[in-house]
C-alpha cells in the first residue's frame, strides 16, 4: 500500500496531484460521473476540516485508490472482476470520496439519515470530520423518482424497491469511478510511505487469530445477494476494494462504509501484533442474521466449524448492530469460548438508556468487550454556516440547518464496529 | 462566610438527640452544623457552609416513610441550600434507606444536588446507587473523617453544576450509567489490546460488563383452556393499513389497541406491517403469519379456548428500550388484568 498524503484539495485544470494538493477538473469529473444517465446531476464540493459545514443524506463513502500494476480497481464497479489484495495499491491519504442525497421512489428512510459536522462537537464524533472531504451531490433522473412505476413497489422493506436498488448501485459506481479517476494522479510517483500487507509465516507458538466479520449491506466482489453461508476471505481483499457498501438504509453510526472496509481498523491492528502477539490467519465472513433459530444454530456452527479448521485460538468479532444480528452474535462467542477460543467483540451500544444495561441479547461468555460507543446517546450539534445535501432530514423535525441534539446513531461512521471509531461508552 | 449553603442531614443518633431510645424521633432542624456535620464544615472549608442540620428518628422515618419525607424536605427548603449532604449512614440498614429516599426527594422535588455515604453492603445501596452519589465508606463511624472529607470533594462540584468524573476517581459507588464519550484510543486498538492481553492469560477488563440475568417467576398455568378468554399481543408492528396512531417504524414512543371484535381474520387489505427491522413482504401478503388471529379463531370455534379477547395489542419493539417496553407492558398488563383475560399469546419478529 502506497500512501500519498493529500493536505488540500482544489478545483482546477488539469487533474492532477502535485506537491500534497489534489487538483480536481470538477466539470471533467462531473461529466466522468454523468454517462451513467442516472443523474440529472452531480454537484461536487469540498468540505474540510474546521469548516463550518454539515453533510446531511450521507450515503457512502470511499478512499481514492488506484492499482497501477492491476489486475483491477473495485472489481465488478469500476473494473473487472478479479481477485485483489495482492500487488500493488497507490492510496490518496487523508482524503474522502462522499456520496450525498436524497433518497428515490421505493426507497426505505427510516434508518437512511446520516450526518457528518466538519466542525464542533460533531467532528469529533466521527473520523469524517477530519477528512479531507470530497462531496459529490447527486440528483437522479426522472425515471428514479416516479413512485407509480411497478418496479418502484417496495419488495424487501430494509432493502427497497428494485429502482431504489438499481440506484444506489448507481451511486457507489460513480463514487468509486471517481475515487479511481482521483487516485491516478498519483501514477508514476513516489509515495510519502509504504506499508506491506502480508500474512507471512511466523513462530508457530504464537496464538492463532481469526477475524470474524459479520456482515450486512455490503457486496463482495459487487454481489449483494446475502451470503448463505459464512466464508474464509483473506484480510488483503477487504482492505483492497472487495467489499461496497450498497444499503444506505443502516444507522448512521455503524452502517458498514466502504472507506472503513478500505482503511479496516481491526485489520491493521491485527497485522501490527502479526509476527509479535500472535498469528493473524484469515478473515471469516458470516451474514448478520437468520431468521429462524434453526438456521441461527446452522450459522454459529458454520461459523466455529471454519474456526477449528483454521485452528483458530483467538477472535476479535464484528457486531453490525440491530437485534437479530446480536443473538447470533453472541451465540457464536458462546461456542467460541467454550471451545476455549478466546474472543473479543466489538460493540455499537445500539440501544438502551444510559441506566440501561442495553444489550438485546448475551451470554455470560462475552467476557471482553470493546464498545464502540452508546448510539442512543443524544449529542449537541450547533448549526452550522452552509449544509450540503438535501433541505430536510428524513425522520428529524429541525431544519438541516439547526442547532441540533441528535443521538450518535444520525452522525455517519461514529460508531463502527470496524474499530475505526475513537468513541466509547463507560459507566459513571 | 461565602461559598455553598449545604444543609446536612442526620439521624438522631448522629444529630446529637439521643440512641436507639430515641428512633422514634420526628423531624427536627438546627442551625449550623452538629456532631459529624462539624468535620464535614471542616471539609468544605471557605468553600462551603453547613448552614443548618435536620434530623430524624431512624424509626419514625421508616414506619412512615411518606409523611417523614415531606416533613424533612419542608424543613431543609426553606435554607435554600445549593447541595444537600446526606449521613452518611456507613452500614446502618435503616438510616441508609432514610438516607436514600430522602435523597432522591430533594434532587427531584427541590432540584437540589445531593451527595450521600454508605458503605457499600448497606441494603440501601442497591436500591439507591443509580439515582444518588453514594461516597463508600467504612462499615463504622469510625471512618467519618475520611468520609466527609470525599463527600465535600465530589459535592462542591455538584454544586457548581459540573458532572463527576468516573467513579473510581471522583470517590463514588458506580452508578450503572453509561455515556457515551471520546476515548483518546480507536476502538479497534483498545479491542486487539483485549485480545493480547487474554492470548497471554493477562488480567483484563471488559469495558462493556454483560448483566447477570434476572429471573421472571412465571405465573401459575391456566386451569381450564376451554373457558379462557386469550389475548394477542404483538410488538412486530401490525397496525390497520395507514397506521392510523403513527407508530413509528423504530424506536417508537407509543404503541396501539385495535378491535378484533367480528374479524375472522387479518388480512392486507386491511392491515399492514410497520416495524423497521425485518422484511414485510410476507406479513403484508397475509397478517395472520404474525398475529393468529384465524387459528385463533379455529380454536374458539372448536372449544379448545374459550374465546378470543377482543382487543388486539400493538406495540414495535425495533430499537426499544427496556425501560420503555416495561413501561408498554405495565400499561397493556392492566388494561388485560381489568378486563378479565387469563392468557396472553405474544407474538414477535
Amino acid at each position: 500500500m502506497a500512501s500519498y498524503g493529500v493536505r488540500d484539495v482544489r478545483f482546477g485544470s488539469p487533474t492532477r496531484y502535485d506537491d500534497g494538493v489534489l487538483w480536481v477538473d470538477r466539470d471533467e469529473l462531473r461529466r466522468l460521473l454523468l454517462r451513467s444517465g442516472d443523474f440529472a446531476d452531480v454537484a461536487i464540493e469540498v468540505a474540510r476540516p474546521g469548516e463550518a459545514v454539515r453533510l446531511i443524506h450521507v450515503v457512502d463513502a470511499a478512499e481514492p485508490r488506484y492499482k497501477p500494476d492491476g489486475p483491477t480497481d473495485f472489481p465488478g464497479f469500476v473494473g473487472p472482476q478479479r481477485t485483489v489484495g495482492e500487488g500493488r495499491t497507490n492510496r490518496l491519504a487523508g482524503l474522502a470520496v462522499v456520496s450525498v442525497g436524497d433518497a428515490v421512489a421505493g426507497e426505505p428512510t427510516y434508518w437512511r439519515e446520516a450526518l457528518i459536522d466538519m466542525s464542533g462537537p460533531g467532528a469529533d464524533a466521527t473520523v469524517f470530520g477530519g477528512t479531507l472531504n470530497l462531496v459529490l451531490a447527486f440528483a437522479p433522473t426522472a425515471k428514479f423518482l416516479d413512485a407509480s412505476q411497478p418496479e418502484a413497489s417496495i419488495g424487501h422493506t430494509q432493502i427497497g424497491s428494485l429502482v431504489s436498488q438499481r440506484y444506489n448501485r448507481s451511486i457507489r459506481q460513480a463514487q468509486l469511478e471517481a475515487a479511481v479517476y482521483l487516485a491516478r494522479t498519483t501514477a508514476g510517483r513516489r509515495p510519502d510511505s509504504t506499508r506491506t500487507y502480508e500474512l507471512t509465516p511466523v513462530d508457530p507458538a504464537l496464538p492463532r487469530v481469526v477475524y470474524l466479520f459479520q456482515v450486512n449491506g455490503v457486496s463482495i466482489y459487487a454481489d449483494d445477494t446475502m451470503l448463505p453461508v459464512p466464508t474464509v476471505m483473506h484480510p488483503n481483499e477487504i482492505l483492497d476494494g472487495a467489499l461496497i457498501n450498497f444499503q444506505a438504509n443502516i444507522h448512521a453510526a455503524y452502517r458498514y462504509i466502504t472507506y472503513f472496509n478500505q482503511n479496516h481498523a481491526v485489520i491493521d491492528e491485527l497485522y501490527a501484533r502479526h509476527g509479535v502477539d500472535l498469528n493473524f490467519v484469515a478473515a471469516i465472513l458470516y451474514p448478520r442474521g437468520a431468521m429462524q433459530v434453526e438456521k441461527k444454530d446452522m450459522l454459529a456452527e458454520y461459523v466455529v466449524k471454519l474456526m477449528r479448521m483454521l485452528g483458530a485460538q483467538g477472535a476479535c468479532s464484528s457486531y453490525t448492530g440491530g437485534g437479530h444480528s446480536a443473538v447470533d452474535f453472541m451465540m457464536i462467542c458462546e461456542r467460541c469460548e467454550r471451545l476455549g477460543i478466546k474472543t473479543v467483540q466489538l460493540m455499537p451500544e445500539s440501544y438502551g438508556t444510559p441506566d440501561e444495561p442495553g444489550f438485546v441479547y448475551y451470554v455470560p461468555e462475552a467476557v471482553a468487550i470493546a464498545s464502540m460507543g452508546r448510539a442512543t446517546q443524544e449529542i449537541g450539534l450547533p448549526a452550522p454556516a452552509r449544509v450540503i445535501g438535501g433541505d430536510a432530514f428524513f425522520d428529524l423535525p429541525d431544519a438541516p440547518g439547526a442547532d441540533l441534539s441528535v443521538p450518535y446513531r444520525y452522525v455517519f461512521g461514529s460508531c463502527p464496529s470496524t474499530g475505526n471509531g475513537y468513541l466509547v461508552a463507560r459507566e459513571y | 462566610m461565602a461559598g455553598v449553603r449545604v444543609v446536612h442531614y442526620l439521624n438522631q443518633f448522629f444529630a446529637g438527640i439521643g440512641a436507639e431510645e430515641r428512633a422514634d424521633a420526628p423531624p427536627g432542624a438546627v442551625t449550623g452544623a452538629v456532631g459529624p456535620g462539624r468535620a464535614l464544615a471542616q471539609a468544605l472549608g471557605d468553600q462551603g457552609e453547613v448552614v443548618a442540620t435536620v434530623y430524624c428518628g431512624d424509626n419514625y422515618f421508616n414506619e412512615q416513610p411518606e409523611r417523614a419525607t415531606e416533613e424533612v424536605l419542608a424543613l431543609i427548603e426553606p435554607y435554600a441550600p445549593a447541595l444537600v449532604v446526606v449521613g452518611p449512614a456507613f452500614n446502618a440498614g435503616r438510616y441508609g434507606i432514610a438516607c436514600g429516599r430522602i435523597g432522591v426527594a430533594v434532587q427531584e422535588r427541590l432540584g437540589v444536588p445531593v451527595v450521600t455515604g454508605m458503605y457499600a453492603e448497606n441494603p440501601a445501596v442497591e436500591l439507591y446507587r443509580a439515582q444518588l452519589y453514594i461516597v463508600p465508606t467504612g462499615a463504622t463511624a469510625a471512618t467519618t473523617g475520611a468520609a466527609v472529607q470525599r463527600m465535600a470533594a465530589l459535592g462542591l462540584p455538584l454544586a457548581r453544576g459540573e458532572r463527576p468524573g468516573r467513579p473510581a476517581e471522583a470517590g463514588y459507588l458506580p452508578r450503572g450509567l453509561r455515556f457515551t464519550e471520546r476515548s483518546p484510543r480507536s476502538g479497534a486498538a483498545r479491542a486487539v489490546d483485549l485480545l493480547v492481553k487474554r492470548l497471554k492469560g493477562e488480567a483484563f477488563e471488559t469495558e462493556w460488563p454483560v448483566p447477570a440475568a434476572d429471573r421472571v417467576p412465571p405465573p401459575l398455568p391456566i386451569r381450564d383452556l376451554a373457558r379462557a378468554t386469550i389475548a394477542l399481543v404483538t410488538s412486530a408492528g401490525i397496525v390497520p393499513l395507514g397506521n392510523p396512531d403513527r407508530i413509528e417504524s423504530t424506536f417508537a414512543t407509543r404503541w396501539g389497541k385495535y378491535s378484533l371484535a367480528g374479524r375472522d381474520d387479518l388480512t392486507g387489505a386491511e392491515w399492514e406491517a410497520v416495524h423497521g427491522g425485518y422484511d414485510h413482504t410476507y406479513a403484508n401478503q397475509d397478517p395472520d403469519r404474525i398475529v393468529p388471529v384465524d387459528v385463533l379463531r379455529e380454536l374458539e370455534a372448536r372449544g379448545v379456548i374459550g374465546r378470543l379477547y377482543d382487543s388486539l395489542y400493538v406495540a414495535v419493539g425495533s430499537g426499544a428500550s427496556q425501560a420503555s417496553a416495561r413501561q408498554w407492558a405495565r400499561e397493556m398488563a392492566a388494561e388485560l388484568t381489568a378486563a378479565g383475560v387469563d392468557g396472553v399469546i405474544l407474538t414477535g419478529t
